[in-house]
């Protein structure tokens, strides 16, 4: 990915075959050329806030949706959602949980902390794919972003 | 990028603005640091207040953006940056350095790269100052100094402008305190004095009174206004005489006379009137302080009338009064007295006080009698035997006073009263007491010996009460094992759910890549192996779901209702009439007993049941399943019954445990959960579960609930 501010999906996650599958997924719809890969928390916060390795970035070109795994190493993904939605510049940008289990106690936090949806990761490949496709596909196609 | 254009909307859009907040300096700080984080897009934009009144120098924060980031900035590392700042002049900028001067440094701490101090001076003096904390465009720096130093010029004059008005609003507000104090001060005096007070003009109109005024005169504030002096006192009840009054005054001087007033009922009392003539706001007035002298007179008439009680009254006291002269001989003996120790009123009592008294108690009396004499000023009272007439000795209790100095006295009076009765009494009872005594400490052995009795019980009692504390503590301890455990169990099934199922999910998904991807490749056999695989991978997620779900049921509460059997066993065949091809030969439904449950849990009981009683009759041209339910004692009993393939009685014991299958994948799917789920539930319902069965005959379960719903 050489434009970094043409980036419409912000995948958060750690696990490098949970995000090639997602890949896979997203590819199949013709959305894999316009992704980036944030392999934990404060990565993300970089990327989405133009800091450190990404600070040539335009913060005035944020990405259409992120992908937000909650478990992740360094900052976790709560605490990325927190700093998202605290700031007004970015309060407004979609941001997707995705868990492993519906059991998940954070599934809650999160709601309170205003995330948009949750997506739990099927383990049947097929239903993953459907999955993650028709997330990416809601949130880049359908949804009307938000005016400033 | 359009900085230029933005930044100089933005700078008509704040004049426009800011103009009219300048009497609130608070919107003022929130409004501008807003706007400009918008423009500018940086992590922070600070404004401070730079005050410097009474000498004192502070600095007020008066706006930062974004707004919730104001409980976490360091208020210190700011005022040590406000402070640094008064080393330059104009916008300056400041680039990412962790060793450079201390604004430097401390620009750095708070994760600034490229920040921009703007100071604010209005003709040449600091009113305050503008921080833009790390810009995150640093290719238009230049552009954004040039235009915030634009705004910087229009945003000191309003900061100017409110501290000068707060400044002016500050004095007002002290000035009318202090004015206002003083006048409420004056008041308070005036209103707490006990003197009535009244300002008059020179024709005698009441301008001005107080609360005693009202007080002592019956009327209220608003009547005495309306009221003249002439009206109030009754020797100056006319203004000739009040003009004749004014003219023996002279200004500025206290006039004081004795004058008598008259109370709104008409009654009059004396007074004394203390007058002066003062220059108030250039007329003259008349200022007056009335006492009422009403208890003085009494006193004074009450002094003259008793002297002409005195002699009545000695005459008429119960007690016993008699004056010793110096001498030592008797100058006065009241008929009291007298009629004590058995004289008539004529008699003469010859001789001296001392020969009446008891031998015994004659040294004691004169010692008194002696200390007395060298100081007036003790008034001793004792108690002794003084004989009367008959020769009998009388118990009595006087009290001396020296009066020997006192010019219309000249002796030492004795007061006295016949405690005879009083004394005798005394003895028995002091006799009466002994006797109590004696029984007291008797009593108190007892009881000492009773309490120690006691103590040895009670201290029985309180080992039995420390190990019932132990006990308790043990109890509670185990309690909070147990919720630790269950803490951990949720924290377990949690990790089970995530971390088993990544790796599954990346078996499912990458072998479904290599059949999709290298479908050329892979041979029958490879495909068929793949296959394998990923039917392994979902089984077991399916298994790991099975488990979460009979761990939840073991921590979720209980929700009782009444449950209607009949309808909710048909809700379920319907569920399955969807999937199954089910007829209503295969399946009869009895009658079926109300019950108290969770039917959530009961719900999922009967879907187990007759999902297993369908699956295993499957192979059955001739399925047959029968539902339905009797009452066995205080038991409601329930049951399926199905023609299938049945079980050996030998492993029944099996049936119910978690994981555990009678038959074979090839035979019958399943992840060996489902009956486990269904004893878990019964048993949290206080209600058993059993299974009767024979190979190729089919299989009956059953399970029961508590029958206490008829």
């Amino acid at each position: 990915m050489e434009d970094l501010n043409a980036v419409e999906i912000l995948i958060v996650e750690d696990n490098p075959q949970d995000a090639e599958l997602t890949i896979r997924a997203l590819r199949k719809h013709n959305l894999a050329n316009k992704i980036f890969i944030a392999e934990d928390g404060a990565e993300a916060l970089d990327f989405i806030f133009c800091k450190g390795n990404y600070s040539d970035r335009d913060f005035r070109k944020p990405p259409k949706v992120v992908f937000l795994d909650l478990k992740l190493p360094k900052i976790s993904g709560l605490e990325v959602l927190n700093e998202i939605k605290s700031d007004p510049f970015t309060k407004s940008l979609p941001v997707v949980m995705i868990t492993s289990s519906r059991e998940d106690p954070d599934i809650k936090k999160a709601y309170e902390l205003g995330v948009n949806s949750y997506v739990v990761k099927p383990v049947n490949f097929d239903d993953f794919l459907n999955a993650m496709s028709h997330t990416g596909l809601y949130w880049l196609l359908v949804n009307e972003p938000q005016k400033k | 990028m359009k900085a230029n254009s933005a930044i100089s909307y933005m700078i008509l859009d704040l004049l426009k603005n800011i103009i009219s907040m300048a009497d609130n300096p608070g919107e003022l700080g929130k409004y501008i640091t807003a706007k400009i984080r918008e423009v500018v897009v940086c992590k922070f934009v600070i404004l401070f207040f730079h005050n410097n009144n009474y000498q004192e120098i502070s600095h007020e924060l008066l706006g930062i953006s974004p707004e919730q980031k104001k409980n976490d900035i360091n208020v210190k590392v700011w005022h040590e940056i406000a402070e640094a700042s008064h080393e330059f002049h104009g916008p300056t900028l400041f680039q990412h350095k962790k060793n450079g001067t201390r604004i430097e440094q401390l620009l750095f701490q708070l994760g600034g790269k490229d920040s921009i101090i703007i100071p604010l001076e209005f003709t040449n003096q600091r009113v305050g100052l503008l921080a833009v904390i790390d810009i995150f465009d640093t290719h238009n720096l230049q552009s954004i100094i040039d235009s915030l130093d634009a705004i910087s010029g229009v945003l000191a004059i309003e900061l100017r402008n409110s501290s000068v008005m707060q400044n002016l609003e500050i004095l007002v507000a002290t000035r009318t305190k202090q004015l206002s104090d003083s006048e409420k001060r004056f008041r308070t005096i005036i209103e707490q004095a006990t003197d009535a007070m009244y300002l008059s003009d020179l024709e005698g109109n009441i301008i001005d009174t107080n609360q005693q005024a009202c007080k002592s005169l019956g009327y209220t504030r608003e009547e005495l206004l309306k009221l003249k002096f002439t009206d109030l006192d009754a020797r100056f009840d006319s203004t000739e005489k009040m003009q004749g009054l004014l003219k023996k005054m002279v200004p500025n001087k206290n006039f004081t006379f004795e004058s008598v007033h008259r109370h709104k009922t008409g009654n009059t009392f004396p007074v004394e009137i203390s007058m002066s003539l003062i220059d108030l706001d250039g007329s003259n007035v008349v200022i007056g302080f009335v006492r009422d002298i009403s208890e003085r007179k009494e006193s004074e008439q009450k002094i003259i009338r008793m002297g002409q009680h005195y002699q009545a009254l000695i005459e008429k006291a119960p007690d016993g009064i008699v004056l010793i002269s110096a001498e030592g001989s008797f100058k006065f003996v009241s008929p009291a007295a007298r009629k004590m120790f058995g004289y008539t009123n004529n008699e003469e009592i010859t001789g001296n006080p001392s020969e009446y008294t008891h031998p015994e108690d004659l040294p004691e009396v004169l010692a008194v009698l002696q200390e007395l004499i060298h100081d007036p000023s003790q008034i001793p009272t004792i108690t002794y035997r003084f004989i009367d007439r008959s020769g009998k000795w009388r118990w009595i209790e006087s009290t001396f006073s020296n009066l020997l100095a006192d010019p219309s006295v000249e002796a030492i009076v004795i007061n006295f009263r016949d405690i005879t009765d009083r004394k005798l009494t005394e003895e028995e009872i002091s006799k009466l007491n002994e006797e109590l005594e004696q029984k007291v400490i008797e009593r108190t052995n007892e009881l000492e010996k009773r309490s120690r009795e006691l103590l040895d019980n009670e201290a029985a009692l309180l080992n039995l009460v420390e190990d019932l504390n132990l006990k308790s503590d043990e109890l509670q301890r185990s309690k909070s094992q147990l919720e630790i455990a269950n803490r951990e169990l949720e924290a377990f099934s949690y990790s089970v759910s995530h971390d088993l199922r990544a790796p599954l999910r990346a078996i499912s998904g990458f072998v479904s890549i290599l059949l999709e991807d290298y479908e050329q490749v892979l041979d029958a056999e490879g495909k068929r192996i793949c296959n394998i695989v990923y039917s392994n991978a979902i089984k077991m997620g399916q298994l790991i779901d099975d488990l979460l779900s009979f761990s939840r049921l073991i921590r979720s509460e209980l929700h009782h209702s009444r449950i209607d059997m009949e309808g909710l066993v048909k809700s379920v065949i319907s569920d399955f009439e969807t999937t199954h091809r089910l007829t209503q030969e295969n399946i009869i439904i009895q009658k079926l007993l109300k019950a108290v449950g969770d039917s959530n849990l009961i719900k999922q009981v009967w879907i187990n049941l007759i999902s297993n009683a369908i699956k295993y009759s499957s192979k059955n041209e001739n399925a047959q399943i029968t539902i339905g339910s009797y009452s066995n004692q205080n038991e409601l009993v329930y049951y399926v019954k199905d023609n299938g393939v049945g079980f050996d009685m030998e492993y029944v014991h099996k049936l119910f445990g978690v994981f555990q299958r009678l038959h074979n994948m090839n035979e019958f799917e399943g992840t060996g959960v489902g009956l486990a789920i269904v004893q878990r539930i019964i048993n949290r319902h206080q209600g058993r579960v059993w299974a009767e069965g024979e190979v190729g005959k089919g299989a009956s379960f059953y399970f029961t609930l508590p029958g206490n719903s008829h």
